[in-house]
């Protein structure tokens, strides 16, 4: 799996690549870590588990990171690594691993505002599923 | 990238014809000039989106400071009926009620330049911006419910503003509507302690002089006098409206799934009016406005006591009225005409600002002479405006015109451009003291990642859609 920075005029576009749905979502989640934070340098203690439902698996990758974002705006919890399971497009299963600042002393790297539809359609080219994600920031 | 067909309407409009899918034709102003770097990103697809929208009217509108968002384009306007159109959290932005207000003194650029520096390091160190920050603020549940419900009010009840600060901010300061019912526990919990600040990445507070004057009576009526030092403060409402954007795009997928409407992005996700989706939407949005123009009284509080401390004068010296608050990402039930009947719609500003002419009955009645004054920021080095709405922006935007200069370079560009450099260096140098918590976010918004807003304001002036009051400069910038 692997993910890079698109261009984008005023906000973030990460195009992520993986062979399959669960490595997918996992570079995702990754990728929105390493733009708020030293995710390589964190020391993960503890673990969270989530699972979502959705319409779609668009709908299902959009829920999954502002979860993500969620537990690290509120709950100042930092993600290094991640186990997804997706099952027939629409659940998710994850473990999520990280570690939680005192808010405040993290340093942030992004002030993320939310995770857009814009453009997100996860297509598959050749042997790979590709996802383009726009963030707002 | 498909290329869209553009028609030159006259020298500042060009029109995108009806085709496709789309509702109604497009209208983008600007220039021949502008134009070619507006065709550069897919800002033009995105006013093409946005006309095929349920129940748009008119046209799909883009000011001159249109660049590439996320569902609607960032100066995109559109407005819809209220018995067959939408609502959409996308046309309104994550930030919601992002905006700008204008604190007037009686203080001269002569005056002041002799403590710049101590007045931007006093701000930086009083004014709580960065990402990750909180505020000095912590809100109960009793504090929220009050600020969803009764917007402003709130901080002029703790001395935190006068009741003539309300007078000067768009529905005086409280969207009503707003029920904390309607907000979802994650919005509470990303807000309860950023009211009161900054945020970072393009927000900021600078402190400006006037160094043109283009309508001596506008000027005389706005209090406006060359030389004079005004400050401006632009964020908006933070992560709690962030989360409640995110909260109801993710119902109208839903919805729209449901019913299965599709669109060409679905970050226009939407609901019609006569829907739970929507009657929550708005309702939530209504108390994050409220929040947003809350967060920006409370910061312009703590710049009258700085400004006051650092020059050893009493508010009436200081003489630190608000001229005007105005909002640019917003969605606004007006009345507008429609094939020669009056009807309400339901106007949606993504990136654009409203600008009522003289007249109307929601100018306050202080401005009611002259018009609603519209506040453009550009970038730290170059220059801001102050203009006022006209009539014929009624007719032809919904009574709306740009919100800014528009970014022409992505960060990721900005921050190739500015290696090497040092962007706070080469702004002192040019007059502008900057205090930033992140260089990098210096860099990322350094003046070449804009439009000359000089331009932007001409075209809509010689549009016809606002006029040219003032010009500010900057003197001193504080960012997140």
């Amino acid at each position: 799996m692997k993910y890079e920075l698109v261009d984008h005029t005023a906000d973030i576009c990460i195009r992520c690549q993986a062979k399959n749905l669960s490595e997918l979502f996992k570079c995702a989640a990754v990728a929105l870590m390493d733009l708020l934070a030293d995710r390589k340098s964190i020391e993960a203690t503890e673990k969270i588990e989530i699972r979502i439902d959705a319409y779609s698996t668009e709908q299902l990758l959009v829920r999954w990171l502002n979860e993500l974002l969620y537990y690290q705006q509120t709950k100042g919890i930092f993600f290094k690594d991640f186990d997804v399971s997706i099952e027939n497009g629409t659940r998710l299963n994850a473990t999520a691993y990280g570690i939680t600042y005192m808010l405040g002393n993290q340093e942030v790297k992004e002030d993320i505002k939310g995770i857009t539809y814009h453009n997100l359609k996860i297509k598959k080219s050749k042997d790979k599923l590709i996802a383009e994600i726009v963030i707002d920031i | 990238m498909v290329e869209i067909n553009l028609i030159e309407i006259d020298s500042n409009l060009w029109e995108i014809p009806k085709h496709g899918n789309m509702n109604v034709p497009g209208r983008v102003y600007s220039d021949r000039e502008l134009i070619e770097s507006i065709k550069q990103d897919r800002s033009l697809q995105q006013v093409v989106n946005v006309a095929q929208l349920p129940g748009i009217q008119k046209y799909s509108i883009a000011m001159p400071d249109i660049h590439w968002g996320y569902g609607f384009p960032i100066g995109g306007v559109a407005a819809f009926d209220v018995e067959n159109g939408v609502i959409s959290p996308g046309g309104v932005g994550y930030d919601i009620n992002c905006g700008v207000r204008l604190m007037k003194t009686l203080l001269t650029k002569d005056e002041v330049v002799p403590k710049i520096r101590k007045l931007v390091d006093e701000l930086f160190h009083t004014v709580p911006c960065g990402t990750g920050i909180g505020g000095r603020i912590k809100l109960s549940t009793v504090d929220f419910k009050n600020i969803v419900e009764t917007g402003t009010a709130w901080s002029i009840e703790r001395d935190l503003g006068t009741e003539d600060d309300l007078d000067r901010i768009e529905d005086n300061g409280c969207l009503t509507g707003g029920e904390i019912e309607s907000i979802s526990q994650r919005a509470f919990e990303r807000g309860k302690n950023q009211l009161g600040t900054l945020g970072s990445g393009n927000h900021f507070l600078e402190i400006d002089y006037i160094d043109a004057i283009f309508n001596d009576k506008y000027a005389g009526e706005f209090g406006l006098f060359k030389n004079q030092v005004c400050v401006l403060i632009h964020c908006g409402s933070r992560g709690f409206g962030h989360q409640i954007c995110t909260d109801y795009v993710d119902k109208m997928m839903s919805y729209m799934h449901r019913i299965g409407l599709e669109l060409p992005d679905n970050q226009l996700a939407c609901s019609h009016f006569d829907t739970e989706e929507a009657r929550g939407y708005l309702s939530a949005f209504s108390g994050a406005v409220n929040y947003a123009w809350t967060n920006r009284q409370i910061i312009m509080s703590y710049t009258r006591d700085v400004f006051k401390k650092v020059f050893g004068i009493s508010s009436d010296m200081l003489g630190g009225d608000l001229l005007y608050d105005v909002s640019h990402n917003i969605a606004k039930f007006e009345e507008h005409e429609i094939n020669g009947e009056m009807k309400t719609l339901c106007v949606h500003r993504k990136g654009a600002t409203r600008a009522f002419p003289k007249n109307h009955p929601l100018v306050p009645e202080i401005y009611r002479e002259v018009g609603q004054p519209v506040l453009i920021p550009g970038d730290m080095g170059r220059a801001s405006y102050v203009l006022v709405g006209t009539e014929l922006a009624m007719g032809e935007t919904f009574g709306t015109c740009c919100h800014g200069a528009g970014r022409v370079l992505s960060r990721k560009k900005a921050l190739k451009k500015a290696r090497g450099r040092n962007i706070v260096d080469e702004l002192e140098r040019s007059g502008t003291y900057v205090r930033a918590k992140g260089k990098r976010t210096v860099s990322e918004e350094m003046p070449e990642a804009y439009k000359d807003v000089e331009k932007v304001c001409d075209i809509v002036h010689n549009a016809g859609i606002a006029n040219k009051v003032a010009r500010l400069r900057p003197m001193g910038v504080v960012k997140g």
